[in-house]
């Protein structure tokens, strides 16, 4: 008796899901569904860029004024707009030649070569990725542009590379190049190796073979990988504003007029920045096929002699050790730096200097500030990850699954868009359009950064969930509807599944990239604090130590997801 | 054009052996077919003498020079792959002339020779399509004139024909021993299929666990497998144990069952055997036609079933209690299909292929293939 | 067990492909019917359409009399068995067989009998709480036979379904899927490249070309009688002859092969006609020249290979055509090269057929 109550309740509500599930399913329903994801895309990610633009349009008048006719300043602004966007591009241009440079043999290393410490060299790679720029760019400036560093080795009082161009470069390569090596590691790894077999066996030597047959093959990949690159350092603003000095990169100009209040000029640097991401953007789409590898030609005795391996080793032994004394040792010094400064400086020996008064005894009371910044990084980073998992997950399936190859092809191009252009004109735009020159929704605050975070967290989760979507095999889905599954019903029981590990993976990415945002941030934090802002205040402020104690937990707090990253994904 | 010598190679990958103390040699404008199961070392084989793995121990040569080495880009030789392994990003032109460039032949030779060969291939017209744009048979057709184009003088082919369909397998293997005996190749072809091995080579290298176990002609290796597992492996058999005896200078089989078999062997009385017969051996005729046939053994039995597969007609027959199978090509006359028809078998004495029973247990062949199918992914894993 | 019935079918990808073009047939209740044909022929395409993946661009399906082409998969009461298996891998056995029900929403104590039912329907009960990765790839199989059983499906889609087993096995497999497929009564449409399988494994064989019906009938009607050039070039191996009609008075009509003449079979060839003679190769018999033979044609031997199971003779005919017999591996005959042989035709196995303008080359490009 009390069994078939149980099975009767079971079964009833078993069948209600199924029901409900069916009417979900319908074609009618389905068309809502997407149309509310692509909305919620629309309204988040790319309305307010076209807001911007469209707001510029319409207030031509004031922005020409104030950019090239300013009663007081002349066009001022805009030579100094020109000044700080030739910097920026001259400094992406040379940082993404050293990081293909670097990239490429360490990319190649770590796909091809088996050997102790694989697995270390690899996570190490990745680190910079998922250190806020903020902590990395203060790390590395305490390395090289002071006397705790690179000049304690050297026994000299001041710091080898002041803040300029010069540490600007260095920063920038340092987090960066990840973006080449990973766009790359994946593919190389999973190249037929026979395919090289074949070239080998055909009398080409191994460089040959790479240039002619393996990196065309990569050659989207690796495009890809070097435009992130290069808007990656065109847009950075967290390090940027510490290494910088008086050298304002585009994204620090931002930073600093919008502190200014000076709204107009910031929007029509943001659009402008905005744009040659766009463009670069959309050219890699348009041309990443038809760009080859040039030369066919092939110089036989010049390859076949670079392609000892004596000559592979040194290159490859090289980039390796480039990469620790320019991009780990220095990303991590300030680590040492903590220690140093841990309870007094290791220069006077002032107790006052230390770390320790700086954060917990000195009267302006800097823990309470970091608590508060911590707790609201961590609120924000969780609310953002939750909405974005929810929202991004319809829009990943969409793509995915759409056979309408046009609108597959510009959803897979706008995705993009939050990734490339610079995170201070896209908070800046956000700003624009939720607040009060907009639609006077927000104000800037807590709100504002959430809203801000989803919308450059948005590409991080869709693309994955993407990619974990397509390599679900069809004939599972196929299965479940031949046995009269409707759509719902399949996605939950066959395709989630399947999807777990992923969905774990993104929520790790996107909880770490909100975490350590900066350049967003400021321009929509208001009166809130998360810690690498904070970081900033406190690197402004000259508190050194205290901004160590700041960029040191978010490093940990970095290296724990990566390492949970790794567990997951291994899982997998 | 050249003369390939393998004296003494071992190959260890960590504890498994790939292949163990292996000699070969194989002739000027020969075409060798390497026959053997997955797993059995042929691609090992292939792959040391192509260069692109070397030797544990031993050595290879080429006309009589020591290759061991000299790496594979070096080697003057055409390997044409199971999985062809075209270049994706080149159309079937530059996946041709690929080899020319690279070693900086004149291209305008080469370009005539590859236009000849993609004539002869029939697949003329295809020069601007990518690999993803032709099917299976026509890649492999570009993989092998690109392999040649290259200016080898040995072609090294390792199952090529395995991923293609039936159909266009039996195409490409009468293609292949043309083309390769037009061009005066010397030529190794590795490959699980017994019948293509027969179909293209002059002589046949059976392989088991790293080691050559019978060397012949087709006719030779068919007509005298050295050993169950090469009888096995050819194809398949009816086997009868049983126990040799003599009588009148004939030497016959006494079955289990007690049949008695007129069979030709040197085996003495009283030792105890297994004998082989293939299945297509087996001849089959209605009853009525027993007495106008001349063969040294006919035996009465029955039609369980018949059944057409392909070309062959499977009978399933019963005969003293024991149920057998036998082929009959369907060109045939009068083969009986009629179910519980009264029939006879016919066999001739040199039909048995006889194996002392000591020597080597019967193995079960499906068995030990099994059971080496799993090595070769180990090995393959490892050859990579 | 459902009647299917395909009327004018057409499917055109895109703007232009045709995969299947004005195809039409009827396959009966039970019956097993193979699809084959080179690759790009459409027999993909023919089972999607079936399933309800892909929807006809012209024509009408009917399972039952029920018209079915614009009813979703989901509706179809279909089970579908693909190459390499769609077992839910994070399901057990158990699990697995189970999900059809379940999602039909039926009683719990209805699904443990189904499930228990379709799990000794492939004697797989002892493995009802494994794992897929701890399954072999026939009892993978086996488990999504189950899967359709328990779903109470009456039509067996078979995308290759044998395509993933190991060669020795699946001789094996085949008995038991048809086996399989007669006991639990179902209707069964498997899809395959290798004609072998499909000529072993089918009551009726579909033979399908560049998207167009070419051929159905049982094994033996296409060995034995093709209706046209395609299913005797595709179907084993054939041997093509060009010839003119000379006479086509009786049973036997007389064709004029160079300037030798044979007897072939007459199936509605005309006098003075242009055709093509199709022979299997394991039908000709090859004879020394100094016998008395009839109805033959004279050439010379090219090649007299062994292959075990049969020897390969070739021969150049008078008109300089190349044919090659398939002859017992045991005929006494040797044959040397150069030597003038005796093709011998018997025209009862002969099909004759008009010659394609295009030529025969052309006409059978796959």
């Amino acid at each position: 008796m009390f069994k078939t109550d149980k099975e009767n309740i079971e079964l009833f509500f078993r069948k209600t899901r199924l029901k409900i599930e069916t009417f979900l399913s319908r074609n009618s329903v389905l068309l809502i569904g997407k149309i509310i994801t692509i909305s919620i895309f629309i309204l988040i990610i790319i309305g307010p860029i076209f807001y911007l633009l469209l707001q510029i349009f319409l207030h031509w008048g004031e922005i020409y004024s104030k950019v090239f006719n300013d009663p007081i300043l002349g066009n001022e602004a805009f030579l100094m707009m020109l000044r700080s966007i030739g910097l920026s591009l001259k400094v992406a241009g040379i940082v993404t030649f050293f990081d293909l440079i670097v990239g490429i043999p360490i990319a190649w290393v770590l796909a091809r070569y088996n050997f102790k410490g694989k697995k270390i060299l690899d996570t190490l790679v990745d680190m910079p990725m998922a250190v806020p720029t903020s902590a990395l760019g203060f790390s590395i400036y305490l390395f090289w542009g002071t006397n705790n560093g690179i000049s304690r080795l050297l026994n000299s009082n001041v710091g080898l590379v002041s803040q300029g161009t010069l540490l600007i470069i260095l920063t920038h390569i340092a987090f960066t190049f990840p973006y080449v090596t990973r766009s790359i590691k994946g593919i190389i790894a999973d190249l037929d190796i026979n395919i090289e077999k074949a070239a080998k066996t055909l009398g080409a030597p191994p460089f040959t073979i790479a240039r002619m047959i393996s990196l065309p093959m990569v050659k989207e990949s690796l495009l890809a990988g070097t435009v992130l690159a290069f808007t990656r350092s065109l847009g950075e603003t967290g390090a940027t504003l510490i290494v910088s000095g008086v050298y304002q990169t585009a994204p620090v100009v931002i930073v600093s007029w919008m502190k200014g209040l000076k709204i107009p000029t910031t929007a029509f640097l943001s659009l402008i920045l905005i744009i040659i991401s766009l463009l670069l953007l959309t050219a890699v789409r348009l041309f990443a096929r038809k760009v080859g590898l040039p030369w066919n030609k092939v110089f036989p005795r010049f390859e076949r002699k670079i392609s000892s391996k004596k000559v592979a080793r040194t290159r490859d032994s090289l980039s390796i050790t480039l990469f620790f004394i320019f991009v780990f040792i220095p990303a991590l010094f300030v680590v040492i730096y903590l220690f140093q400064w841990w309870n007094k400086s290791p220069f006077s020996g002032d107790h006052e200097a230390g770390m320790i008064y700086q954060v917990f005894q000195a009267p302006d009371k800097k823990i309470d500030s970091i608590v508060h910044a911590f707790v609201t990084s961590v609120e924000v980073a969780l609310i953002v990850t939750i909405v974005n998992l929810v929202i991004a997950t319809p829009m990943a399936l969409l793509i995915s699954k759409t056979k309408n190859d046009k609108l597959k092809g510009l959803l897979d191009t706008l995705i993009d868009i939050p990734l490339i252009i610079p995170s201070s004109a896209l908070g800046f735009s956000i700003f624009f359009l939720w607040g009060s020159n907009g639609l006077h929704l927000l104000s800037p605050g807590f709100m504002m950064i959430i809203v801000s975070h989803i919308s450059f967290t948005y590409a991080y989760c869709v693309r994955p969930l993407v990619g974990a979507f397509d390599a679900i095999p069809t004939m599972y889905d196929e299965a479940a509807f031949a046995f009269g599954s409707s759509r719902l019903t399949a996605f939950r029981t066959v395709t989630m599944p399947f999807l777990k590990s992923g969905l774990i993976a993104v929520s790790i990415m996107t909880f770490t990239r909100s975490m350590s945002e900066t350049g967003a941030t400021i321009i929509v934090q208001g009166v809130e604090r998360t810690i690498p802002v904070l970081l900033v205040d406190f690197f402004e402020a000259s508190t050194f130590p205290a901004a160590a104690f700041a960029a040191s937990l978010l490093i940990l707090i970095s290296f724990l997801s990566l390492l949970l990253l790794r567990y997951v994904s291994k899982e997998r | 054009m050249v003369s390939v010598r393998m004296e003494n190679v071992t190959k260890k990958y960590g504890k498994v052996i790939g292949i163990k103390d292996l000699s070969l040699s194989i002739n000027d404008g020969e075409y060798v077919a390497i026959l053997g199961p997955t797993g059995a070392g042929k691609t090992t084989t292939m792959y040391i003498l192509a260069g692109l793995i070397s030797p544990s121990s031993g050595k290879v040569f080429f006309d009589d020079v020591d290759v061991t080495d000299v790496p594979a880009e070096d080697r003057q030789i055409g390997f044409v792959f199971e999985e062809y392994n075209l270049f994706p990003r080149m159309n079937v032109e530059k996946n041709i002339l690929f080899g020319p460039i690279v070693k900086n032949l004149d291209l305008s030779v080469s370009r005539k020779v590859a236009l000849e060969l993609l004539d002869l291939l029939n697949i003329k017209g295809k020069e601007k399509n990518y690999p993803n744009e032709i099917s299976g048979g026509q890649k492999q057709r570009v993989a092998l004139a690109r392999a040649i184009v290259s200016n080898a003088k040995l072609l090294i082919m390792d199952d090529p024909l395995r991923a293609l369909d039936a159909k266009i397998r039996d195409i490409l293997q009468v293609e292949l021993r043309k083309l390769v005996k037009d061009l005066g190749l010397t030529c190794i072809h590795a490959t699980h299929d017994t019948h293509e091995a027969m179909r293209v080579a002059d002589r046949i290298l059976v392989f088991k666990d790293g080691q050559i176990v019978q060397d012949g002609t087709p006719e030779e290796i068919y007509n005298n497998p050295n050993s169950i597992y090469v009888a096995d492996f050819l194809g398949e058999n009816v086997s009868f144990r049983g126990e040799i005896f003599e009588e009148k200078e004939e030497r016959y089989l006494l079955t289990e069952n007690n049949l008695k078999l007129k069979v030709q062997t040197n085996y003495l009385t009283g030792t105890k055997v297994v004998a082989l017969v293939p299945l297509e051996l087996i001849d089959v005729y209605p009853k009525e036609e027993s007495n106008s046939l001349n063969y040294d053994n006919i035996i009465s039995g029955k039609l369980i079933k018949s059944k057409l597969i392909g070309e062959f007609f499977e009978l399933i027959l019963e005969i003293s209690g024991m149920k057998i199978k036998a082929y009959e090509l369907i060109g045939k006359k009068n083969i009986p299909t009629t179910p519980n028809s009264d029939i006879v078998i016919a066999m001739d004495k040199d039909d048995f292929r006889i194996f002392e029973l000591e020597n080597e247990k019967v193995i079960n062949n499906e068995k030990s293939i099994e059971s080496e199918e799993d090595e070769s992914k180990r090995t393959k894993k490892l050859v990579e | 067990m459902t009647e299917i019935q395909f009327k004018h079918v057409t499917k055109i990808f895109g703007r232009k492909v045709e995969a299947v073009k004005d195809l039409s047939f009827i396959i009966e209740d039970g019956e097993y019917v193979s699809l084959i044909g080179p690759s790009g022929c459409g027999k993909t395409t023919t089972l999607r359409l079936l399933a309800g993946t892909v929807l006809p661009t012209r024509g009408k399906i009917f399972f039952d009399n029920r018209e079915v082409e614009n009813l979703p998969i989901q509706e179809r009461n279909l089970g579908f068995v693909f190459q390499h298996f769609a077992i839910f891998p994070h399901m057990n056995v158990w699990e697995n067989i189970a999900y059809g029900p379940t999602v039909k929403g039926k009683k719990k104590s209805e699904i443990e009998e189904l499930v228990e039912h379709s799990l000794s329907s492939v004697q797989m009960k002892e493995r009802a709480e494994s794992f897929p990765s701890e399954l072999s790839a026939p009892e993978l199989q086996k488990v999504a036979l189950a899967r359709v059983i328990a779903a109470e499906a009456k039509i067996l889609l078979l995308d290759e379904p044998l395509g993933a087993l190991d060669q020795k096995i699946r001789e094996e497999f085949q008995f038991f899927l048809r086996d399989f497929v007669k006991k639990q009564g179902l209707t069964a449409i498997h899809v395959t490249h290798d004609q072998a399988e499909a000529l072993s494994i089918s009551d009726k064989v579909i033979v399908l070309n560049k998207g167009q019906l070419v051929q159905m009938g049982t094994p033996d009607d296409l060995i034995f009688s093709p209706t046209n050039l395609f299913t005797s070039f595709f179907v084993g191996e054939s041997d093509f002859i060009e010839g003119y009609v000379l006479d086509d008075s009786s049973r036997f009509s007389k064709v004029r092969v160079g300037l030798e003449s044979i007897n072939v079979q007459n199936a509605g060839i005309h006098k003075g006609e242009h055709v093509v003679i199709a022979i299997r190769r394991e039908f000709f018999d090859v004879r020394k020249a100094d016998q008395n033979n009839e109805n033959f044609l004279t050439g010379k031997v090219i090649s007299d290979q062994f292959l075990g199971l049969f020897r390969r003779v070739k021969v150049l005919l008078k008109n300089q055509q190349i044919i090659e017999a398939k002859i017992h591996a045991k005929s006494p005959l040797k044959f040397e090269e150069n030597e003038t042989v005796h093709v011998i035709i018997d025209p009862a196995r002969t099909r004759c057929f008009e010659f394609p303008k295009e030529g025969i080359k052309k006409s059978l490009e796959m």
